[in-house]
């Protein structure tokens, strides 16, 4: 096989292709490699603009800053806290339930299977969840990260699909030993069940890192902020600082340049950057267990 | 009657390891889904926090006919469908394309690293792509801009963010880098399932490589397609699969891009926990649902007729 396309002669079909997917790569990667090029550039120097692909000013002083501010330690605190929590119990209470509906012959099977389904297609919207969250209690608690996003049904399809495609004699000869489902589930399930966790653990996860609207909406304590969510914030200092640029010209531009120090560019990049390296850094090697979990989620929805 | 009864009891009483687990799950449902769903009565009455959602009056149809005189839902309801629209046609076929292309690759490894570079996007939180996209079209110091106008297409700095004639383009660009390689897996995976012997028996009848892959490649995962494209057109007025619209419109809204880039979700935020308008808000989004509901299954009765391709 190896040999066979080394021999062959490569038409110009095949250099349209590659050229054509080339473009799509630059086009995908430059402009966060842009980002990171400012994060190691200094403020001031950063402001002239025209930076494309090295920095010229170089410096890591903006990471040193972002990892010694309070916010962003607590952010982070709580971003990783929420994370392996909510992932943690997710797995718990996604395979729990695929466990039991997994069993053909249990009374009740499709009653609870419907009661899942009915959640992909209908929901309350953001007003009554909104309500409930609060008749709840869980606006301005932490809780409210995990609760809410414990049970999904698209991940329940996937450990179904896993579990039915079991063999079952390893269920019966675990039964004819005296193990109850809790031993069945928790010691011989679950162990070989790894590319199914590795999948919905990855899809857990990046929600959870990812999150920022429950922030925004739920919490008010500065003590409850999450990475994904200061980003918000930027996003609207930023936004504010260009409207005042564009109403002044000339010489007073770089004067509110001065005064607005918007020069934390580099410092918000930075923050950026360190953010977003856990995911960057973790997905390419989960690769082969969410492209299968895709595609069952595809097949059976 | 009664024995099958009595066998059932007895079987549920065998089960009942299974029955215990699977309750807090069950109850969970319960809480966060059906609760929520039972809530939305609240659209056809007059929410008081005092009285609960039980307590408050009823007042039928009020909210939502009060939806069709709202001055300002005209121009919500307008960006919304020019947004989801343009993402139909534009972003929708975008994954198709880079799947067709990656599998005319003929070297494997380029064609995996290829993979890996077009989801990446993928695991970015939507607030730091929202702030990249502020850096990247600033009209000072955004490489977007920089480069339009030192290669002379700009005489001088666009704005991106500001201008309201822009922002539904910039969300589907955004929407575009950001799901095209994800959305690729679905098609790539159903290319792999294509026999091969369709692909032999096209070069021996003479077929192109390009030819092979409009008549072989491109039919064969049409099943796909077209419940890809059912699924999209039900959550179109969310974006698409990646409910991208909130998300660009609320984070990259701002008073000069605001008459194009308010839409039904960030109104129904504004209306209802801002202002505290809970039942109209309520039945902005229930009206959302209905008619996303009504696309949904409108698409499916199309594909249906089409090319008999159901999603149901």
């Amino acid at each position: 096989m190896k040999k066979n396309y080394k021999q062959r002669n490569f038409s110009s079909y095949d250099i349209t292709i590659v050229f054509f997917l080339l473009v799509f790569a630059v086009l995908v990667l430059f402009p966060f490699y842009n980002c990171l090029v400012l994060s190691f550039n200094t403020g001031s120097d950063a402001m002239k603009g025209n930076l494309y692909f090295w920095p010229r000013q170089f410096t890591l002083e903006n990471y040193r800053k972002v990892l010694s501010e309070p916010i962003f330690k607590t952010a982070a605190i709580n971003s990783i806290l929420r994370t392996v929590i909510t992932t943690v119990l997710a797995i718990i209470f996604t395979s729990v339930y695929a466990f039991v509906v997994s069993h053909k012959q249990v009374v009740f099977r499709n009653f609870y299977m419907l009661l899942g389904l009915i959640t992909m297609y209908f929901s309350g919207g953001l007003i009554p969840t909104y309500l409930l969250v609060r008749d709840l209690n869980l606006l301005d608690k932490f809780m409210v990260y995990v609760y809410p996003n414990m049970f999904n049904m698209f991940n329940a399809i996937l450990f179904i699909s896993f579990f039915t495609g079991l063999p079952a004699a390893l269920e019966e000869s675990a039964k004819i030993d005296g193990a109850n489902e809790f031993t069945i589930l928790f010691r011989i399930i679950m162990p070989i069940s790894t590319p199914v966790i590795a999948a919905v653990g990855l899809f857990v996860a990046v929600g959870q890192w990812n999150s920022w609207f429950d922030t925004m909406l739920y919490t008010k304590s500065e003590s409850l902020e999450t990475l994904s969510h200061m980003f918000q914030k930027m996003i609207s200092t930023m936004q504010y600082l260009e409207q005042q640029l564009t109403q002044v010209s000339g010489e007073s531009v770089e004067q509110l340049l001065k005064n607005n120090e918007v020069s934390t560019v580099t410092l918000q990049m930075a923050a950026m950057a360190i953010t977003s390296f856990p995911v960057i850094v973790l997905y390419p090697f989960l690769q082969k267990y969410f492209i299968k979990g895709i595609m069952v989620g595809s097949i059976k929805g | 009657m009664k024995s099958y009864i009595a066998n059932k009891t007895k079987e549920f009483i065998n089960q009942k390891y299974l029955h215990l687990m699977i309750l807090p799950v069950i109850a969970w449902l319960v809480i966060f889904h059906y609760i929520p769903i039972y809530g939305l009565q609240i659209a056809f009455k007059d929410y008081m926090f005092k009285l609960g959602i039980n307590g408050s009056p009823w007042v039928g149809l009020k909210h939502i006919q009060e939806i069709f005189t709202d001055p300002q839902i005209m121009q919500v309801i307008i960006n919304t469908l020019g947004m989801s629209i343009i993402k139909v046609i534009f972003s929708f076929p975008m994954p198709i394309i880079l799947a067709l292309a990656l599998n005319e690759l003929v070297f494997p490894k380029f064609k995996r690293v290829m993979q890996t570079i077009s989801y990446f996007p993928h695991f970015f939180s939507w607030t730091v792509v929202a702030l990249m996209a502020t850096v990247w079209f600033s009209p000072s110091t955004g490489f977007v801009n920089n480069m339009l106008l030192s290669i002379g297409v700009l005489k001088q700095p666009y704005l991106f963010l500001g201008e309201p004639s822009a922002f539904w383009w910039v969300s589907l660009g955004l929407d575009v880098w950001k799901s095209t390689g994800w959305m690729s897996i679905i098609y790539l995976s159903a290319i792999a399932g294509i026999n091969p012997e369709m692909y032999e028996a096209a070069t021996i009848d003479g077929a192109s490589r390009f030819q092979s892959m409009l008549r072989v490649t491109l039919p064969s995962i049409l099943p796909t397609v077209m419940i890809m494209a059912i699924m999209n057109i039900g959550n179109m007025l969310n974006g698409g699969l990646n409910a991208s619209n909130f998300q660009i419109s609320y984070l990259l809204g701002n008073s000069l891009n605001n008459p194009t880039s308010d839409i039904l979700d960030t109104y129904v935020l504004r209306v209802g926990i801002s202002l505290g308008r809970f039942s109209y808000a309520a039945s902005v989004g229930l009206l959302k649902g209905v008619v996303s509901m009504v696309l949904l299954l409108l698409a499916n009765l199309g594909s249906n007729k089409l090319t008999g391709e159901n999603f149901f």
